[in-house]
C-alpha cells in the first residue's frame, strides 16, 4: 500500500486546511491591497530617495553579515573537522551556542559594554557573530562526512593540499554553506532589534519609525511590501539551495571519512587562538557583559514585580499564540502529510508564505487590518496572539507534517479493518503516535514567540509588557543594569529552540548518519520549519 | 467464514482506473491467490475489497451481503475483513498482546470468551505465547508477521486479506512461514485472499489462483488448471517457462512438430492465427543419450544448474531451440548429442 493515498481528504479536514491557509495569508494580502489602494501616493513613496537609501542599507547589511558569517564559519568548521585540534568536541558545542543568544540581546550586551557603538559596521559585527553557526554547523557536518576518495584522487593527480581545498573540498561543501548563508541573509533582513539599537536605517527600523510617526503610513506599507518581496526571494532561493544540497547527498555508508591532519605546535596554537577568539566574541563577551551588568547595577534597579509581570506577559501571549498556531497548523500539516496532488501541494506552499516574514511586516499589516476592519481588536492580546500564529505557524505545520508522515498509513487501515471507525482509527494510531511531535512543534512556537520583539511592540495592549519589550525599553533609555535580568531570561528561553536547530542543521547535511540519528525523527521534525525569528 | 465475489470491479485513484473490470471469487473457507506483476493492480483490488477505496463500478459481495456497488459502500470497520500487510504494520506503541487484542472488545467477546484468553489463544496458535509483553521492534520480521496474522484473526473475521505478507522475509523463512500460515488459516477455517507476485508461492499455497494482468483477472482456476491449461500465452508464461514449437501440420487431436506428433489437450483454447504454435512446459520433454529410442536428435548448447534440477538448452537437428528441465544434472554436458522426446499433452496458444 502506498505511503500516501491520493484520495481526496475528508471535506471537514480540507475546509479547515483551506481556512487556515487563508487566515495565514490574510495579513500579507491585506498589506498588498492597502498599497494598491493607495495608488499614486504609494507610487510616489516608492520613488523617494529614502526608499532607495533604505534598500541599499539593507542589502549592504545583509552582504556584510553574510561575508562575516562565512569568514567566521569556514576556518572554524575546517579546524574542527579536518585537523586534530585539541578540545574539538567542546568547541563544536560552543560554536553552536551563539544561536541561543537572540541578536538584539547580544546587541544590548555589546552596547552596554561599549556605549559608543553605532552604525552598519557595529550591526554587521554583532549579527555575524550571532548567525555564523547557521553556516558553521552544516559546513562542519559536510566536511566531516565527505568521502576521502575524491580528495585522494585529486592529490594523486598532483594537487597540493591547498589546491585540493580550493578545487575539490570547497565546491563540494558549497551547497551546505550556501543554504546556511541564505538563512543568515533572511535573519538579517528580518532583524529589528539589533539594527535599531545600532541606529542602522535598514527596512525594519525605517518601517517601525514611519509607523510610529503615524502620519506616513503609506510609506511604511510600501517599504514593508518591498521587504516582503526581498524576503520571499530569499525563501525561494533557500528552498532551491536545499534541493540542490539534497542532490549532492551520497548514500550513507558508502565512504570512508577523511583522516584529520595532525597540527604542528604553531598550528595548534594558531588554531586554538582562532577558536577562542570566535567563541569569546560570540559567547563569552555577551554573557560576560550581561553578568557584569547584573552584578554592578544597584539592587534597586531590579524590580521583581515588573520582572514577574513581564514573564507572565510573555507566557500568556506566547501560549495563546502557540495554541492558535497549532489550531491553524494541524489540518494543513495532516493534509500535506497524507494527500498528494497539485492542489495539496499548493495548499502547503500557500501556508509557507508567512515562513520567514519579518515580524515588523506582520505587525504593520495587522495594525492596518484591525484599524480598518475591527478597531476593537487594535492592540489587544488576541491580535498579538494572532500575529504570533501567523509568524510561527509554519514551524507547527512542519512539525505536524513530518510527525504524521512518519506514521505508516497502513496502521490506520489495520485499525479500520479491526472495527474502529474513521476518527477512532485515526486517533488510536496516527494521532497517538504523532502527537508528541506536534506538541513539540507547539512548544517551539511558544518559545520562539517569547523572543519576538517588533510585532509585540506594535500590537501589544497599552501597558502590556513581555521580557522582550522590557529589555527593549530599558535599553532605549540606556538603563543597561535594569535590562540585564530580561536579557538573561531571554537567553534561557532561546536555548531550547537553538539546541533543536543545531541538531537539525547538523543532520540535514550529506551522510551525517551517526549513532544518535535513530532518534532524530521527532526533533528534526520540530525543527524542520525553524527559521530566524 | 464467508465467500467473496468480485464482479466487473473498476477502481482507480481519480486518473485512469487501476483495476478494470476484475472478476474473481473464492468459496467460503477457500484460499485464493491473486498473482500478477507489480503494477498490475492486485493491491488496489485488495484495498477495494477491504473497503479502503471506493469502487467506480462493479460489485463486491461477502456471502450474500453486498458491501460495494449499487450505491452501497460499507466502511472497512463494518466488513469483518482482517488484513495483513507487507511489513505487518504492527502498532509500534503497543505490546504484542495489545496489538493482538486491538480488534477485540475490552473485556469479553460476543461469544463469551474473555479477551485476555482470546489473545493468549491466538499467541499460542502462532507460537509466540512467551512474547506477549514484548514491543514490536524487539521481534524478528517473521515474528512480526505472525503477530500481524494473530491480530487479524483474533476478532474471527469472515475473510483475511494478505498483501504480500512474506515478501519482506528471506527465502528460507518465507517458505516455512507461508506453509505455517496456510495451516493456521485452514484450522481457523477463514476465507483468505493472498496477493503476491511470486507464482511459486501462489501455486503451492492457494486452492484457487486468479492471474491479474493490467487490472483484469485474465484467468481463475485451481493451480493445476492454470499451470497445465493456461488460456493464453501471457498466463502460461507468468506461471512458468513455456517452450513454443512451430506447428508443421494439424491433425484431428494432435499436431505435428519438429518432435513429431504431440497429442493436444482436449479443451485447447486458442485457434486461428495464433494456433500454429504448440506450447509445452520444459518438464514435458525427455532427454537421453543419442540413439536411445527417442524420436529426434539434437545437440546440447547450454546447461544451467540449479541444484535439484537443471535447465538444458538443446538445438534440434532442424534448428528449433527447446529448453528441457531435468532432475539433478541430467548427465548431459554442452556439446553432447542427445535424443529428445515429448510426454503428455500440448496446447495450441
Amino acid at each position: 500500500m502506498n505511503r500516501t493515498t491520493s484520495r481526496r481528504p475528508p471535506l471537514a479536514l480540507l475546509v479547515s486546511a483551506v481556512v487556515g491557509v487563508v487566515v495565514l495569508a490574510l495579513p500579507l494580502v491585506y498589506l498588498f491591497v492597502r498599497v494598491l489602494d493607495a495608488g499614486d501616493a504609494a507610487w510616489a513613496a516608492l520613488w523617494r530617495t529614502r526608499t532607495l537609501d533604505t534598500l541599499l542599507t539593507s542589502v549592504l547589511l545583509v552582504a556584510l553579515v553574510a561575508v562575516g558569517a562565512l569568514v567566521l564559519a569556514a576556518p572554524t568548521a575546517w579546524l574542527l573537522s579536518r585537523t586534530r585540534i585539541p578540545f574539538s568536541r567542546t568547541f563544536m558545542v560552543l560554536t553552536a551556542l551563539p544561536l541561543a543568544v537572540p541578536s538584539y540581546v547580544a546587541a544590548y550586551a555589546w552596547i552596554a559594554l561599549f556605549p559608543g557603538m553605532e552604525g552598519i559596521w557595529a550591526a554587521a559585527l554583532v549579527m555575524s557573530l550571532c548567525t555564523f553557526p547557521y553556516v558553521c554547523i552544516p559546513l562542519l557536518a559536510t566536511l566531516r562526512s565527505m568521502d576521502e576518495g575524491p580528495e585522494q584522487v585529486a592529490r594523486s593527480m598532483g594537487l597540493t593540499r591547498g589546491a585540493v581545498i580550493r578545487r575539490v573540498v570547497a565546491p563540494m561543501a558549497w551547497p551546505a554553506a550556501g543554504a546556511g548563508l541564505l538563512l543568515v541573509a533572511l535573519y538579517t533582513l528580518a532583524e529589528f532589534g539589533t539594527v535599531s539599537i545600532f541606529r542602522v536605517d535598514a527596512f525594519t527600523r525605517v518601517i517601525y519609525a514611519s509607523y510610529r510617526a503615524s502620519f506616513d503610513r503609506t510609506a511604511a506599507a510600501v517599504l514593508a511590501v518591498l521587504l516582503v518581496v526581498l524576503a520571499l526571494a530569499l525563501v525561494a532561493a533557500e528552498a532551491r539551495a536545499r534541493g540542490r544540497a539534497a542532490r549532492w547527498r551520497i548514500g550513507p555508508g558508502t565512504g570512508r571519512p577523511v583522516d584529520p591532519i595532525p597540527l604542528s605546535g604553531v598550528g595548534r596554537a594558531l588554531g586554538l587562538t582562532w577558536l577562542l577568539l570566535v567563541t569569546g566574541l560570540a559567547l563569552a563577551l555577551p554573557l560576560g557583559s550581561i553578568a557584569y551588568q547584573l552584578m554592578s547595577s544597584q539592587r534597586r534597579a531590579f524590580d521583581p514585580s515588573a520582572f514577574v509581570g513581564a514573564v507572565a506577559g510573555s507566557v500568556t501571549s506566547s501560549t495563546m499564540g502557540a495554541v492558535l498556531a497549532l489550531l491553524i497548523a494541524i489540518p494543513i500539516g495532516v493534509v500535506a502529510a497524507r494527500y498528494t496532488g497539485r492542489w495539496m501541494r499548493s495548499l502547503e506552499a500557500g501556508a509557507f508564505v508567512s515562513h520567514g516574514l519579518p515580524g515588523v511586516v506582520v505587525g504593520l499589516s495587522l495594525v492596518f487590518l484591525t484599524l480598518a476592519v475591527l478597531p476593537a481588536a487594535y492592540q489587544t492580546l488576541a491580535t498579538l496572539a494572532f500575529a504570533y500564529a501567523v509568524l510561527f505557524a509554519p514551524k507547527a505545520i512542519g512539525a505536524t507534517r513530518s510527525s504524521v508522515a512518519a506514521v505508516p498509513p497502513e496502521l490506520e487501515s489495520v485499525a479500520r479493518s479491526l472495527g474502529r471507525g474513521p476518527l477512532a482509527a485515526w486517533w488510536t494510531t496516527t494521532g497517538r503516535l504523532a502527537w508528541p511531535g506536534v506538541a513539540a512543534g507547539g512548544l517551539l512556537v511558544l518559545l520562539t514567540a517569547m523572543k519576538e520583539l517588533p510585532a509585540t511592540l506594535m500590537l501589544r495592549p497599552t501597558g502590556f509588557e513581555t521580557l522582550a519589550t522590557r529589555l527593549w525599553s530599558r535599553t532605549e533609555v540606556e538603563a543597561f543594569g535594569a535590562a540585564a535580568p530580561y536579557a538573561l531570561g531571554l537567553i534561557a528561553l532561546a536555548a531550547v529552540p537553538a539546541w533543536l536547530l543545531s541538531r537539525w542543521l547538523g543532520s540535514r547535511s550529506p551522510g551525517s548518519v551517526t549513532g544518535e540519528d535513530g532518534d532524530m525523527v521527532p526533533s528534526s521534525a520540530t525543527a524542520r520549519a525553524e527559521v530566524p525569528a | 467464514m464467508t465467500s467473496v465475489h468480485v464482479r466487473d470491479l473498476v477502481v482507480g485513484y481519480g486518473g485512469p482506473p487501476i483495476v478494470r473490470a476484475a472478476t474473481c471469487s473464492v468459496d467460503s473457507g477457500g484460499f485464493l491467490a491473486i498473482v500478477g506483476a507489480s503494477g498490475s493492480g492486485k493491491t488496489t483490488l485488495l484495498r477495494a475489497i477491504a473497503g479502503f477505496l471506493p469502487v467506480t463500478s462493479g460489485t463486491i459481495t461477502l456471502g450474500d451481503r453486498l458491501v460495494d456497488g449499487s450505491g452501497v459502500c460499507l466502511p472497512p470497520e463494518r466488513r469483518g475483513i482482517g488484513i495483513v500487510t507487507q511489513d505487518g504494520s504492527l502498532f509500534p506503541h503497543l505490546t504484542v498482546a495489545r496489538n493482538v487484542g486491538f480488534g477485540l472488545p475490552r473485556r469479553t467477546s460476543a461469544d463469551g470468551t474473555p479477551t485476555r484468553e482470546r489473545v493468549a489463544e491466538m499467541l499460542d496458535m502462532v507460537g509466540l505465547a512467551d512474547m506477549a509483553e514484548r514491543s514490536p521492534h524487539e521481534l524478528s520480521g517473521g515474528q512480526q508477521q505472525r503477530v500481524a496474522l494473530a491480530r487479524a484473526l483474533a476478532p474471527r473475521p469472515d475473510v483475511v486479506l494478505l498483501d504480500e505478507p512474506f515478501s519482506a522475509l528471506d527465502a528460507g523463512l518465507r517458505t516455512e512461514l507461508a506453509a505455517e500460515v496456510r495451516e493456521l488459516l485452514t484450522v481457523a477455517r477463514t476465507t483468505a485472499i493472498l496477493v503476491t507476485h511470486d507464482q511459486g508461492e501462489a501455486l503451492s499455497l492457494a486452492d484457487q489462483i486468479g492471474l491479474m494482468i493490467e487490472g483484469r483477472i485474465v484467468q481463475q482456476g485451481t493451480p493445476e488448471e492454470l499451470y497445465q491449461r493456461p488460456g493464453d500465452l501471457g498466463v502460461a508464461a507468468f506461471l512458468g517457462e513455456v517452450v513454443l514449437l512451430p506447428v508443421i501440420d494439424h491433425g484431428p487431436d494432435f499436431v505435428t512438430t519438429a518432435l513429431g506428433r504431440v497429442a493436444l489437450d482436449g479443451a485447447s483454447g486458442a485457434s486461428g492465427a495464433a494456433a500454429d504454435r504448440l506450447a509445452l512446459r520444459p518438464e514435458q520433454f525427455t532427454v537421453a543419450a543419442a540413439g536411445e529410442g527417442a524420436q529426434v536428435s539434437g545437440e546440447v548448447t547450454h546447461v544451467t544448474y540449479h541444484g535439484h534440477d537443471s535447465m538444458v538448452d538443446v538445438r534440434l537437428v532442424d534448428g528449433t531451440p527447446v529448453r528441457i528441465r531435468v532432475l539433478g544434472t541430467g548427465g548431459v554436458h554442452p556439446g553432447d548429442a542427445v535424443s529428445v522426446g515429448v510426454r503428455g499433452l500440448g496446447r495450441l496458444l
